[in-house]
Order: structure tokens, then C-alpha cells, then sequence
């Protein structure tokens, strides 16, 4: 794990610093920058009370989660998911023929066991604020960010008064895992191992995110669903939870500020429902990891 | 998919409802066990273990294993901090004020506040309602008084509200119901639609029947329980140790199963449709 570099575009630039924001990410990923010894504290949260900001941006949180997702199990909720468009194609078209007879939102419903739990860890990773309903709020710092004695360290085993609090509403944040596996960067089988877990109802691991998915570099077609997806919202009037959740991020952006992960690590990100009782992530996560050569180098473990 | 983000966003709140669906069940319910005091010599006219924590008499072999927020390993009293599943938005987060007299839930879109003077609570609400008409969202304020009549002395375990009893909550036109040792009911007259995350009562009504009894925290809640409603809400509860698990029947928009654990100063739970909630106790 490397500390990320201090160049970083911020996720939610002005418009007008969107061409120079593209093109410093592309340099940025054919040329990585050097990049410091990590803190092992985390990254730093802020705790900031006020009125709580208007949530407007657009995450990028199913993008990130079906990257995320298992090869196999992308691939069939993708077929899926094209299959559905074509076959509600075809029910719009007089001149054609749904010999289908599928509904994109009956297989978005068919997945949700598996995928909703994903997403909610995807898009609360990506927030860049966690605000309680009493105002208090926690900001997760970008490494650039002039450091505060009161910032709380994410990773840090203090866990009293506010800061506790603080590293609860950051749960992704301040329960994120950093696994480091073989040298030679064969992952595979720890991915896999790592993977089921995600799928199943009984498993704590949520996300295992690489290095190239925290550019916004994955699978392409997840980006040609997620516009068909988006495209068909956009024509029936939904509203914008669906336009939200499938947006698509910036290739070569730096979608998790605060973490840099090297070519065989991964950063692994917990179920919501899985943060309790505190030791059973790390413990699962620690046995998979140690049953494939590989090893917890961060995190509050 | 015109429906879909409706039902994503009403989905999101339906975690919500089985946060408070535990809550529910932990504010519907205490018996008279849980006397207010002022020291521990009021606590010792109804029990020579009795002594006076934090304004309620509790036993003194709970004390000492206490959470870290102001309440106790043996009572679900404090404040709480939720986050809980939504789709398209990162996880929502609500706080949930529980003590012997008072209830008060406070999410980024209304709140519940329930306060008690003796057997009378007043009731200040604010939430989002669905129109039956144009399907569009609103806000419901609403300022009602909820009275308990015929108190039920049972012991209801972690469970600080004393609640058990029957209740008549605005007017008798409005709402009524029964908390009992073995049977909760309760139904309402047309009292137009309530927060998308409950279930319909208006102008119906929700009955729930212990089957058989288990061991819980929860104390004379734990067994198993049927759970249905004239709305088509069909469940089966079980309530053994300090987990509340169940399954509800297809007819319902709570169709599916879900787990609720309570486990000192944490409690947690998911669904079998991907949702999931944790909450902490400060």
C-alpha cells in the first residue's frame, strides 16, 4: 500500500478544470507518480458540524460495485440485463416481435440480494461526507488536505467519544481493509475467495476493489449496461435515484482519494450488516487472505 | 421502468422500517418492573435487588456491565447512532434517543418525537407520504396524544419503555390497541396514509400472536410469533436470546426474512433483499 499521491483531481472540480482534470489523470495513470509511506493511522477523517450539505453529485456506486462483482456473476447479471433491454426494445416497437418477455427492473429486483449490499458499501465508500441527522458530520480527507490535531485518524484503535462516532458514520472508510497478496501479483484465487464471500448472504466482505478499479478502469461493458440503464430512466421520468446510481465514472480518475493501492493489493470494504459484531470482518477477511499467501497490511483490523 | 426508482427510493426506506420495526418492539412494550427513581431507596420498596440507575430502578446484578453511551448492557436506554441501507445515495444515518420517557427518532427526513408524563405521551411526527392519488411524495406533520390505560406489569428485558397495556392514541376514532403478555393488536379508523416505511393501518388493523415462548433479552417478548394485518402482511417472528429473526409472506412489500441482533452497544440487522442497518450506542 502507497500513500496516494498528492496531484489529485477533486471529484467534484469545476466544470471549467474538466479538460485539464482528463488529461492529468490520463498522465497519471500511464505514468504513476512516486508516492509516500502510508500512514498507519488511515486516512483522516474531519469532524465538521453544521447544516448538512445537499447530497447532489453523482456516485458512481453500481459502476463500482459490479466492478467489484465476481467475473461469473457480472457476466450473467449483464447478459441479464441486455437480454432486458432488448426484450422491453422489442414490447415498445409495433413493428417487432418480445419473444423475451423480460423486465430490466425484474432482474435489477432478481439481483438485489446480492447487489444491494455492494452498492450500499460502494456509494457510502464514495461519499465524500457521511452527515448525521443532528448535523454532525465527518469529512474523509483527501491526502492533500492541510492536516488538523483534530482530525481523526480512520484506522486508529482509540475509538471513544466523538471520534468513535465519527468512525461509524464512516464505516467504509474506518473499516476498509488493505490486503497485500503474493509479489508476483497473482491474485486470482485470493479475488476468488474474497468474491464468494461478497455473494453470500453469510459473508462480510462487500468490495474487493484493485488498483485499476479505483482509476475507474474495469470491465468495459459495465459501462455500455450502465448507459442503457441510465438511458432508459432517463426516457420513462425517473427520477434521479436510478440516474445516480448509474453513472459512470472518469477513467484514470481517482475515485477513493485517500488510498493507493499497489498492483497485488486490494482494498476490501465490509457489509453494512457485517460491521457488527467488530472482529467479524477482519476475522473472515484474515482467514481468507492467510489461506491464499496473502496478509492484512492496513486497516483497523 | 418508470416505477423503478419509486420503488428503489421506497426500498431504501423500508430498512428504516425494520430498524424501527426493533425499536417498535422495544418501545411497544415494558411492564411496571421499570420504576422511576430518584435514589435507590425508592428502588427497594418494590425489590431488596432494585437499585436507581440513570432514573429507573434496575437490578443490581446488571450493574457493572454497562455500555459506553450512557446506557447499559442490560437495556437498550441511550442514544443511538443508525446508518442504513438506500439505493443511489450513500447510507443514510438517523438517531434514535431511547429512555424510560421518551422515544425520539430523527432521520434527514422527518422525525418521531414521543414523550412521556405519566400514562399520557404527546407525539410529534414529521414524515414523507405517498399520495394514493398522483402517486407523488408529501409531508405529513402530525401532533397527537397517546395514552396507556390498564397498565400490564410484565418484564420486557432491555426494553426501557414501560408500554405494556392498552392505548388509545389521538382520538379512540383514530387509533386503538392492545400490548399484552402473549398478544399485541392494534388498528385504526381512516386516518389516511402513515410514513412509507410502516405498515398500513389506516382503516385496518395488525395482530400479533405469541405461539410459543423462548429465553430473550427481550423478556416476556421472546418466543415465536405470528404476525398478520387485514393489509396482507403475513409473518412469522421469532424473538430468542437477543436476536429477532423472521420471514414475511410474498403479499406484502415486507415480503422476504430478516435478522435483528442486539448485542450490548450495538445492534444490527439485514434482509434477505439486501438491506442492512447498524446501529451504536454513543
Amino acid at each position: 500500500m502507497k500513500a496516494p499521491g498528492t496531484a489529485a483531481i477533486p471529484r467534484r472540480g469545476v466544470l471549467g478544470l474538466l479538460a485539464l482534470g482528463t488529461v492529468a489523470a490520463a498522465a497519471r495513470s500511464a505514468y504513476p507518480v512516486a508516492r509516500a509511506r502510508p500512514d498507519p493511522d488511515g486516512p483522516r477523517l474531519r469532524i465538521t458540524n453544521g447544516a448538512a450539505p445537499v447530497r447532489t453529485e453523482a456516485l458512481p456506486a453500481l459502476w463500482l460495485a459490479l466492478a467489484s462483482t465476481p467475473p461469473e456473476r457480472r457476466a450473467a447479471f449483464l447478459d441479464d440485463l441486455e437480454a432486458a433491454f432488448v426484450s422491453a426494445a422489442a414490447r415498445a416497437n409495433p413493428l417487432l416481435v418480445d419473444v423475451l418477455d423480460l423486465d430490466p427492473e425484474a432482474v435489477l429486483d432478481e439481483a438485489r440480494p446480492w447487489l444491494l449490499p455492494l452498492c450500499t458499501a460502494a456509494s457510502s465508500l464514495l461519499a465524500p461526507t457521511h452527515v448525521s441527522a443532528d448535523g454532525f458530520a465527518v469529512e474523509v480527507l483527501s491526502p492533500s488536505t492541510t492536516p488538523s490535531p483534530d482530525d481523526v485518524p480512520a484506522w486508529s484503535a482509540d475509538d471513544a467519544g466523538p471520534a468513535r462516532r465519527a468512525r461509524f458514520l464512516a464505516w467504509p472508510v474506518a473499516r476498509a481493509l488493505v490486503v497485500r497478496g503474493p509479489a508476483n501479483g497473482l491474485l486470482g484465487s485470493l479475488d476468488d475467495a474474497l468474491g464468494r464471500s461478497s455473494l453470500d448472504p453469510g459473508g462480510s466482505v462487500a468490495l474487493v476493489l484493485s488498483a485499476p478499479a479505483l482509476r475507474g478502469n474495469g470491465d468495459p461493458r459495465i459501462a455500455t449496461v450502465l448507459r442503457r440503464l441510465s438511458d432508459g430512466a432517463s426516457r420513462m421520468h425517473a427520477t434521479g435515484d436510478v440516474l445516480r446510481a448509474a453513472s459512470i465514472p472518469e477513467r484514470g480518475g481517482d475515485l477513493v482519494p485517500w488510498i493507493a493501492l499497489a498492483e497485488n493489493e486490494r482494498l476490501v470494504v465490509p457489509k453494512l450488516g457485517a460491521i457488527a459484531p467488530r472482529a467479524r470482518f477482519p476475522d473472515e477477511v484474515r482467514r481468507i487472505a492467510s489461506a491464499h499467501g496473502a496478509a492484512i497490511v492496513g486497516g483497523a483490523g | 421502468m418508470g416505477n423503478l426508482s419509486r420503488k428503489l427510493a421506497s426500498d431504501g426506506c423500508v430498512i428504516l422500517a425494520v430498524g424501527l420495526l426493533g425499536c417498535a418492539s422495544n418501545t411497544g412494550t415494558s411492564g411496571e418492573t421499570h420504576f422511576l427513581c430518584g435514589n435507590t431507596d425508592e428502588c427497594r420498596a418494590h425489590g431488596s435487588n432494585l437499585v436507581c440507575a440513570q432514573g429507573e430502578c434496575v437490578d443490581e446484578r446488571s450493574i457493572g456491565a454497562g455500555g459506553s453511551g450512557g446506557g447499559t448492557a442490560t437495556s437498550l436506554e441511550g442514544v443511538w447512532d443508525v446508518v442504513g441501507s438506500t439505493v443511489g445515495y450513500p447510507s443514510t444515518s438517523m438517531v434514535v434517543t431511547l429512555s424510560p420517557t421518551s422515544l425520539l427518532i430523527d432521520n434527514e427526513g422527518g422525525f418521531l418525537h414521543a414523550t412521556r408524563q405519566g400514562e399520557l405521551w404527546a407525539v410529534d411526527s414529521s414524515y414523507t407520504i405517498r399520495s394514493r392519488v398522483s402517486d407523488l411524495l408529501g409531508r405529513a406533520d402530525r401532533h397527537f396524544p397517546a395514552t396507556r390505560t390498564s397498565p400490564v406489569d410484565a418484564d420486557l428485558g432491555v426494553i426501557p419503555l414501560p408500554l405494556l397495556g392498552d392505548w388509545t392514541i389521538g382520538n379512540e376514532q383514530d387509533c386503538t390497541g392492545t400490548f399484552g403478555d402473549g398478544s399485541i393488536s392494534g388498528g385504526c379508523g381512516p386516518v389516511g396514509p402513515g410514513p412509507e416505511w410502516a405498515p398500513d393501518l389506516d382503516e385496518g388493523s395488525v395482530t400479533a400472536t405469541r405461539m410459543e415462548t423462548r429465553s430473550s433479552v427481550f423478556g416476556t417478548l421472546g418466543g415465536a410469533w405470528t404476525v398478520t394485518s387485514t393489509k396482507g402482511v403475513a409473518c412469522q417472528v421469532t424473538i430468542h436470546d437477543a436476536t429477532i429473526m423472521g420471514t414475511c409472506g410474498s403479499a406484502s412489500r415486507f415480503a422476504g426474512a430478516f435478522t435483528l441482533q442486539y448485542d450490548q452497544d450495538v445492534v444490527h440487522g439485514s434482509t434477505s433483499n439486501g438491506l442492512e442497518f447498524t446501529a451504536q450506542r454513543r
